[in-house]
Parts: C-alpha cells; structure tokens; sequence
C-alpha cells in the first residue's frame, strides 16, 4: 500500500512539474525574446535599417507567422487553393515582419516584467506581462498567447490591454476579402510590402 | 410616440442578438465616409492640441487625468447599483467622496492610500450591455466616433443621466449660471484632448501600419467594448486550434 502511494506521489511530482516546466519554458521565452529585441533597439552602433532587419528576422523566429498567416484568414482560407494560400503566407510573413519591427522600433523605454502565466492546452500557455514605461510609469498589460509547435515555443498573439492583435489583423482582413475579394487582400498586402 | 416606438423596436433587436456574435456594419459606405471626416477633424484640430498638451509637466497631466476620471464617477457609481456591483458602488462612492474633498476637486488621489482601489469606469451602454442587450449595428457617428445602436442609446444616458450634466446645463436652476455650462464643456473638451494625448503614438502607428485603418479601429472599438462589458478578455479561444 504504501508502495502504491509513493508512486501516485511521485508520479504526480513529475507531473505537475513537466506542467509547472512548460509554464515556466514560456515566461523565459517571453523574458529572453523581449531582452533580445530591446538589445538591438537600443544598440547606438547599429543604424536604423539595419536595426529594422535585425527586428525582423527576430520576429520571424519568435513568432509563428505560418499559424498566424492562417489564423488571419479565417474561414476564406477554407475557399482557396494550396497555391494562393501558399503565396498569402509568404505575404503575409513579409507583411507581418515589417509591420511588427516597426512598431517595435518606437518602444525603447520599457521595462516588461512577467505577472504569472496560465496553461490552457496541452501545447498553449498564456503568458501575463506588465509593460511599464520607464518616462511617466504608466503601464500597460499584455498577454502572450504562446504555443508550442514543432517542439519550439513560438507566439501566435499579443494581447495588448484586452485587445488581441491577431484578432484585429483577422477582422481587418476579412473586411478587405468582403469588399474586394481575396485578390484585393493580396494586392493591398504587396502594396503595403512595397511601400514599408 | 412614433420616435419611441423605433425606439423600442431597436433595442428589442438589440436585446436578441447575442452579445459575442459578430456586430454587423450595417452602413459601411456612409461610416466610411463619416469616418475620414473625423479623422481628418482629429487631423486639423483634436491631434495638434492633442499634442501641444502631451508637452505639459508629468504632475499636471496626471492632475487632470484624475480630476476628469473623478467626475466620471458620477456616471459609474449609478452603473455599478445598476449592474449589482455594490462592493464596486461602495469603493467609488468613498473614492468619488475623498478625492473630490481631500483630493480636492480629484486632483490627487488620497483615496488609494486608504485602500480604495482603482476600477474601470461603468456606462450606461455597458449596463445595457449586462443586461443582455446585443450591440445591434456598428456606425460612426460624425465627430463622436465609432459605436453602436446599443452604445448611442447609453451615450444619451450618459449625458442626460449624469448629475455633472444636470447641475451645469440640464437645469440651471440649479447653479443659474452660463459658466456653470461652459465648465461642463470644458471639462469634457479637456477630457478628450487628455484621452486622445495618452494615444498619439498607438494611434499613429496604427494608422501606418494598417492596410484598412477603419477596419482596425472598428474591431478594437467592438473588443474592447466586449471586454468591459464581461469585464473580462472575450476572445474565442477555439479559433486557435485547427490551423492545420
């Protein structure tokens, strides 16, 4: 008997800790990618376009664009073929890295501090962070939606004071496909490409 | 009678329509439109005061940022009673009571020290909103901006409904006086332009790296809507999965 209870004891140990393990793996992912992006914001030897391509090719590691290319989609990516979809995700990754650096590079004086994490699936964890601006103090709440995809930790969403931004990009396109189809999407993603 | 019969028909629509469901844009064209013309507003006159007030001292904005969201108190302390929040009703009343006091005018908040913590204001359209009426149609409305029937609807309430409203140019028999209604004015210009001061960055950069700016600002309008009225994220966690 007591056998038996030692090993329901230790068992549950592992287990809660490969659980309390994957939690902890996503808030140091989320401490580290952070870190990173702020190294390069804030590295004076760098001019601005390079820094741009250095936030770029950090967000197309950190990030999962091929989910979040989908996720954008929506139902429309059930109506077109292997090929346009295809095309849509490298727009889209294109898009998307120059959008994200971009925005990155207006935020130098942050402090992110992690507030806890919460595991929703057995390969997704929400990572809860404060942002705090180092100039007025104010702080900001942001949520990581990160997932685990191919045995890596990648982020499919930001949830920026109860706003989803993957949310908005996915109601933002599916605005565009209602007005101008789903060509019209792709053509104003290339304009937006080319433009940025 | 006509007006109140539409009225009601409106918010009964409203009332079916489920709170999550996706809100239809029911004049798009004509929101479109309405949109550019306040953004172009926002442009010429609301951004570069906007602007010119972001440069105030640190003390000042945040002087004034208290002082406007203390007299919304009087607006969220009848939603909370409403929405059976009575620990919230109690905790605003005591922060609406000391601040405007000791605080004077709500200038500081001495009511955190004394563990009366800040929540996020209520309106009327978020009461509506849990009572179970349904957004109805999203439209912009020109210089008030995007909403929807149910938020119109708890707008007037929040403007006819609110005590700030009635002592300064609803009944002036009241204060009978023209400077009591030009405060109120005042009070809610510089509330906007102190809003729209803590949002010139997000806005700019949302503009610019949007591919339909009216569609991003439409769908953070209607989510953040959702999250106040749940008071919670409302995001729907299954879109997540099957991105196969």
């Amino acid at each position: 008997m007591k056998n038996i209870i030692k090993f329901i004891f230790v068992i549950s140990f592992i287990f809660n800790q490969s659980v309390f393990a994957f939690e902890k793996d996503a808030e140091n992912f989320i401490i580290k990618t952070t870190s990173d992006a702020k190294n390069i914001i804030l590295n004076k030897s760098l001019d601005q376009k390079v820094k741009r391509k250095k936030l770029e090719d950090l967000a197309i590691k950190v990030v999962d664009t091929e989910g979040l290319a989908k996720y954008t989609l929506g139902e429309e990516r059930k109506k077109i073929t292997e090929k346009q979809l295809a095309e849509y995700i490298n727009i889209f990754k294109i898009f998307f890295s120059k959008n994200l650096s971009s925005k990155l590079n207006d935020y130098s004086d942050q402090e992110v501090s992690i507030s806890g994490s919460k595991k929703i699936s057995e390969n997704y964890v929400l990572v809860s962070s404060k942002i705090i601006s180092k100039k007025d103090k104010q702080e900001i709440i942001v949520d990581w939606r990160i997932f685990l995809v191919n045995n890596k930790l990648v982020i499919r969403d930001l949830v920026v004071e109860g706003l989803s931004l993957a949310r908005t990009q996915k109601e933002e396109f599916a605005s565009i496909i209602a007005n101008k189809g789903f060509d019209g999407l792709i053509q104003n993603l290339k304009d937006f490409n080319s433009k940025n | 009678m006509k007006i109140i019969k539409t009225f009601l028909l409106i918010i009964l629509f409203s009332a079916n329509s489920h709170l999550n469901a996706a809100t239809k844009d029911c004049f798009e064209k004509v929101n479109r439109v309405t949109f550019a013309f306040n953004n172009e507003l926002d442009k010429a006159i609301i951004k570069p005061i906007a602007t010119g007030y972001s440069y105030l001292p640190n003390p000042v904005k945040s002087g004034i940022n208290n002082a406007t969201s203390n007299i919304l108190y009087l607006i969220t302390i009848p939603n909370d009673f409403l929405q059976g929040s009575f620990s919230n009703a109690i905790n605003n009343t005591g922060r609406f009571l000391v601040n405007s006091t000791l605080g004077i005018l709500g200038i500081f908040d001495p009511a955190k020290k004394l563990g009366l913590k800040k929540i996020d204001h209520e309106d009327y359209g978020q009461t509506l909103g849990k009572w179970g009426f349904g957004p109805g149609c999203y439209f912009v409305l020109p210089l008030f901006g995007p909403t929807t029937v149910r938020d119109t609807i708890g707008k007037a309430g929040n403007i006819f409904l609110d005590p700030f409203y009635m002592m300064t140019v609803g009944n002036k028999e009241i204060l009978n006086s023209d400077f009591a209604e030009r405060v109120y004015y005042i009070e809610k210009g510089t509330d906007l332009i102190n809003y729209r001061s803590q949002n010139l960055k997000n806005l700019e950069n949302l503009e610019k790296n949007s591919v339909d700016y009216y569609s991003t600002i439409r769908s953070l309008y209607l989510q953040r809507r959702e999250n106040l009225i749940s008071n919670n994220i409302s995001d729907n966690e299954k879109d997540w999965k099957d991105l196969k």
